[in-house]
């Protein structure tokens, strides 16, 4: 809410400039931004409009002569309502308007202008700009602006935090200064009005739970017109336009004191009473801001007894409400519960002045007086008269309860030992009811503070009246020993550092995606309610597709070659509901473009199937020491597609990116290699502690034998074939030249050189160890795999 | 005349190609003009040459030392030179290396480890939890009661009525609290979800730390004394902090704390903190009377966008290679 600075100090001295005191509101717990209007506006000065003229060369603009206390200036202005006569606010050649401005001499459809005649807009007071701004008459042409008039625009914007609905007025946030400072609250005094007239009005609750307490009163003979200025001033302070007197009057009480309150047209009631009742379903109104409302039992009603004239709590009806024919209307202050206004607000999408503050919780005594001050204006402002009691059902008095505050838990919450005169000062200031106790205080709070209702809601009053910054930091550390891991997750620190050591960039993706998008898997997403739009009403079931929007935005940015991989979290609706949801940890990454590029040292090289298994060899099998394996297989969103076995477990998958997936995305990609895997088995594995195995000093034996087999054959199973033979004797067995040359080996026939290390662990190997393997290995090389050695 | 002749053409012959190495270079000059060598051993034939011979061989003599020794010398001079070029020009170190590609950690994994590593090391332990929970864990155990308007503080994505995806990492709080004894000291990192629109403020995700300590007597000071510890820690020692009281439904008292930013030269918002309200110890099952603690919570995004002047949340999630380069 919007506090206007000059109507804070009708309760509260406030010596403070305005920053100053929006810091030390803030510090109290009421986070301030100061307004924009600016505290000082060097050289703005009041100035009277001499003459107004129209403009020799157009239709549209005013020559107009200006007195500023000195001297008089010709100006040339361009607003409909300037006049002769008017006080207004008077930029002169020279001076700086907000926004850095600098008025300078100039010349206007050939007429000179010597500064500038300003609407409130210019100035920053509101957004006012269809005219000049008109002052008051009895201000002296040649005084500041700011000091003589604009200071009453000062303003501040508070961020008022939902446990604090007694800070949603100026009588409210000047407590909370008074209290911080040390300085003298000044309520308002109201007192009860009697009545000149005998009128009956009849009120009535059907469930006093959702309305405890409904005030009205009926008042004649009143007279709609423009409010004073001094309404008007406080009001456009504090962000609000002036309707009329009456609706003013209901909006100032609401910001002075806080209390909502709302003013009926009495002859437009088909039956004159009030009935508090719930809507029947199907039941309709049509609010003050013309909008139809379609009701059911959710949504209390203010009825005459026969239909809805008002929305509880939230709005008025437009069919009761004020006009300019308006003479006798019935004014309602009343207490409305906050879950039933807050519901009723919420499924209509309402939010308004009204409904805030009854959610957050009015103040029930404010009722009463609410009631009393809108009448008093009433009286006053629109010569209005009240001719019925003040009728008042509450059948059940809300009370707040007493609260005991022990000193100890005072004083080990906030660290400190607070000073109890500074206790009961705080607590008193804000108009908490205190007595000693054995170990502390019997507190009862104010009615307008309901949400202090336990010991701790009073430690934290103090404690922002003591200041947050006078607490002082404690540097040391308490606590006990743990000894379980810090981290269960430290081990994806490995898996990242890894993948970034290999080129990869890792990247963070939304998660929320489009239902196609997020069904390319075939696995059952995760849908939002409620989403932003449809484009991210899913959970993604997969990293790929935001791995390959990426690549795509990469592309089309100009880099071409990259590595990228993500680790998040993937959801699944595995079954109904929400047992039926299924988060798992996913590992996934794509390669594209140059492995290597072109260069003074070597040729390009691409990304492929070879590159994309090299990483996650390197990955799994070098790093971890895990054994990774590929099957062929057949998995949604690839090409040439692998499934990923590490020790022997399925994980996941590999290949390139299929062109299905790419069209579905609407991707430009050319080949795009990727992974992805699903964490959770890993992790279990990566718990294994790695263990030192002693270094033979033996010395390594190396033996290339070359095979002929058919083109067919995978070479994977025979390297393995090879370790598995080699008793412990080969640590070594890798293909390192394949050769097909059809005169020398043969139709369909190729031939594959492995480079064979063998090493012992106690003793030089000799030649007859070596062979006596190697035999073995071309046996079952022969046997098995149709291999024979190359003569 | 013709041996003469003959030691020459030897000599031209064993100058192309000329030897390279400085021994090499060594032995052929004592092969020729050395003392032993085959020029001195032809001013012998001036012992045998006839008197009216002698002149003219001496002088032929001379004229051949001085011819061998001068194109010798030549090529020691040239070799001289052009092994400098071999040896320093040769290799055109003005060519870019073979680098290998540099790849990088994500800079809100970096933040985020950095977070991790200062927490750790004053005694907290990290916990993960379900980034979709139920309405009890995420808002009714955390004292956010259905129809309460501090539900409106944070814009909820709904699976169902009563399932969310979390809008703050604090239902993990309630599920470690839930499954362990007190005393307990944890960070909770995180996605968490917020139905916000996309702007270069927001964004409808991003990753929270929330911390929680509870023992027998925790107090404010402590709170702030840990928080300060941070701060001081991730962005300097001189970094001036400010509490400030606000609210949050499960802490009482709370606070938010901002940092002076020199840049802007204005107060930034960091964290929220506060002391965990004795409703939510109530609600997990801890007794409130003897059981006291703190908890707070700080945004990912925000802690890198201050610390690297990051002016747009959106370039964290676009994967952008340009952006994560910067961060390698």
């Amino acid at each position: 809410m919007i506090v206007s600075i000059d109507w804070l100090k009708e309760f509260v001295d406030i010596t403070e400039t305005p920053d100053k005191l929006a810091e030390l509101l803030s510090n109290t717990g009421l986070e301030a931004e100061v307004g924009s209007t600016p505290h000082e506006l060097p050289g703005i000065v009041i100035g009277q409009v001499e003459t107004a003229e129209k403009h020799p060369n157009a239709d549209k603009l005013k020559l107009c002569t200006v007195n500023d206390g000195k001297t008089v200036h010709q100006v040339v202005c361009g607003a409909p309502n300037v006049d002769a006569g008017q006080k207004i606010v008077f930029a002169p050649v020279g001076s700086t308007l907000p926004g850095n401005l600098k008025l300078k001499k100039a010349n206007i459809r050939g007429v000179e202008s010597h500064g500038m005649i300003c609407s409130e807009r210019e100035l920053q007071i509101s957004d006012e700009h269809d005219g000049i701004m008109v002052l008051p008459n009895d201000l002296n042409p040649g005084d500041d602006f700011m000091s003589a008039y604009g200071h009453k625009y000062l303003s501040i914007e508070l961020d008022i935090t939902p446990n604090r609905p007694d800070a949603f007025s100026h009588q409210g946030v000047a407590r909370d200064i008074a209290c911080a400072t040390g300085r003298k609250f000044k309520p308002l005094g109201i007192e009860s009005i009697k009545p000149k007239g005998n009128e009956a009005l009849s009120i009535s609750m059907d469930n006093p739970d959702d309305c405890p307490r409904y005030i009205g009163g009926i008042v004649k003979n009143v007279t709609v017109g423009p409010s004073p200025d001094w309404m008007v001033e406080k009001l456009k302070a504090s962000g609000q336009r002036s309707i009329n007197n009456l609706v003013d009057i209901s909006n100032y009480v609401l910001l002075e004191m806080g209390h909502p309150t709302h003013i009926f047209d009495y002859d437009k009631l088909a039956q004159k009473e009030i009935r508090v009742r719930r809507a029947k379903k199907g039941e309709t109104i049509t609010t003050l801001d013309e909008a139809n409302h379609k009701l059911n039992e959710m949504h209390l009603l203010i009825t005459d007894g026969k239909s809805p004239i008002a929305l509880a709590g939230i709005m008025g009806g437009l069919d009761s409400a004020v006009t300019d024919d308006t003479t006798t209307v019935i004014v309602e202050s009343a207490y409305f519960d906050p879950v039933t206004t807050r519901k009723s607000a919420k499924s209509l999408q309402m939010n308004t002045d009204a409904s805030k503050r009854f959610e957050r919780g009015a103040d029930p005594n404010g009722a009463e007086k609410g009631f009393c001050r809108v009448v008093e204006l009433l009286e006053e402002l629109a010569g209005g008269e009240l001719v019925s009691d003040m009728v008042d059902p509450y059948p059940q008095k809300i009370e707040s309860s007493e609260i005991n505050l022990r000193k100890s838990e005072l004083d080990l919450i906030l660290g400190i030992e607070v000073d109890s005169s500074e206790v009961e000062r705080i607590l008193d200031s804000l108009g908490f009811d205190c007595s000693n106790s054995e170990n502390g205080w019997t507190c009862m709070p104010p009615s307008y503070r309901p949400d202090v209702e336990r010991e701790i809601d009073i430690i934290e009053e103090i404690a922002r009246m003591v200041g947050y910054d006078d607490i002082p930091s404690d540097e040391n550390i308490y606590g006990t020993f743990r000894y379980t891991e810090p981290d269960p997750e430290s081990n994806l620190d490995t898996i990242r550092s890894t993948l970034a050591g290999f080129g990869f960039h890792q990247v963070y993706a939304n998660s929320l995606q489009n239902e196609q998008c997020a069904s390319l898997t075939g696995i059952s997403p995760v849908k939002m309610m409620n989403p932003l739009s449809q484009e991210m009403a899913y959970l993604r079931t997969s990293l790929l597709p935001g791995l390959m929007k990426d690549a795509d935005f990469n592309v089309k940015h100009g880099t071409t070659d990259f590595r990228l991989f993500e680790l998040a979290n993937i959801h699944e609706q595995v079954e109904k509901g929400f047992e039926g949801i299924k988060e798992f940890k996913h590992l996934a990454g794509i390669v594209y473009g140059n492995e290597k590029n072109t260069s003074v040292h070597s040729d390009e090289s691409q990304e492929g199937l070879f590159t994309l298994k090299g990483y996650l060899d390197g990955l799994f099998s070098d790093k971890y020491g895990m054994r990774l394996e590929l099957k062929r297989g057949d998995h949604a969103g690839f090409d040439y597609a692998q499934t990923i076995l590490i020790n022997r477990q399925e994980v996941g998958a590999m290949g390139r990116l299929s062109n299905d997936w790419k069209s579905a995305l609407d991707l430009d990609l050319s080949d795009t290699y990727g992974f992805e895997i699903n964490l959770e088995p890993i992790l279990k594995m990566m718990r294994g502690k790695k263990k030192f195995k002693p270094i033979s000093p033996y010395p390594k034996v190396p033996r290339d034998l070359n095979l002929v087999m058919p083109e067919t054959q995978n070479v994977g199973p025979i390297a393995d074939m090879m370790l598995r033979k080699g008793r412990n004797l080969i640590v070594e067995a890798n293909p390192i030249n394949i050769f097909v040359d059809e005169t020398a080996l043969g139709a369909g026939m190729k031939s594959v050189t492995f480079s064979l290390e063998f090493q012992h662990s106690s003793k030089t190997l000799e030649d007859k160890d070596v062979n006596s393997v190697i035999d073995d290995i071309i046996r079952v090389a022969e046997a098995d795999f149709h291999a024979k050695l190359r003569s | 005349m013709e041996q003469l002749e003959s030691v020459r053409k030897d000599f031209l012959a064993d100058l192309d190609p000329f030897p390279e190495t400085p021994q090499e270079i060594d032995e052929l000059r004592s092969k020729y003009l050395g003392r032993k060598g085959r020029v001195a051993s032809l001013f012998a034939l001036m012992g045998k040459a006839t008197s009216e011979e002698r002149p003219k061989l001496g002088k032929e003599l001379n004229l051949l030392k001085n011819d061998l020794t001068n194109q010798f010398e030549e090529k020691v001079a040239a070799v001289a030179s052009s092994h400098q070029s071999s040896e320093d020009d040769a290799i055109d170190l003005t060519l870019p290396g073979i680098s290998p590609r540099i790849g990088s950690i994500h800079i809100l994994e970096q933040t985020l480890s950095e977070i991790k590593d200062i927490f750790k090391s004053i005694g907290f332990h990290v916990a993960y939890g379900p980034e979709v929970d139920d309405d009890y864990h995420n808002f009714s155990a955390l004292n956010i009661p259905e129809h309460h308007p501090a539900r409106d503080m944070q814009d909820t994505f709904f699976v169902d009525p009563k399932t969310v995806l979390r809008t703050h990492t604090s239902n993990v709080q309630i599920h470690l609290m839930e499954n362990e004894d007190p005393p307990i000291r944890y960070i909770v990192p995180g996605r968490v979800y917020r139905n916000e629109a996309i702007g270069y403020k927001s964004y409808c995700l991003f990753h929270q730390v929330e911390g929680i300590y509870i023992n027998e007597k925790v107090s404010f000071g402590e709170l702030k004394g840990c928080l300060e510890y941070f701060v001081k820690q991730m962005f300097g020692p001189k970094k001036k902090m400010r509490f400030r009281p606000s609210y949050f439904p499960f802490t009482e008292p709370s606070a938010e704390v901002d940092m002076w930013d020199d840049e802007r030269q204005q107060w930034m918002e960091i964290l929220g903190c506060g002391m965990v309200d004795p409703a939510v110890l109530d609600n997990v099952g801890y007794d409130s009377k003897k059981w006291h603690g703190y908890a707070f919570g700080m945004g990912v995004e925000r802690i890198a966008m201050l610390k690297y002047n990051i002016n747009d949340i959106r370039l964290f999630y676009n994967g952008d290679v340009q952006f994560m380069e910067q961060f390698a």
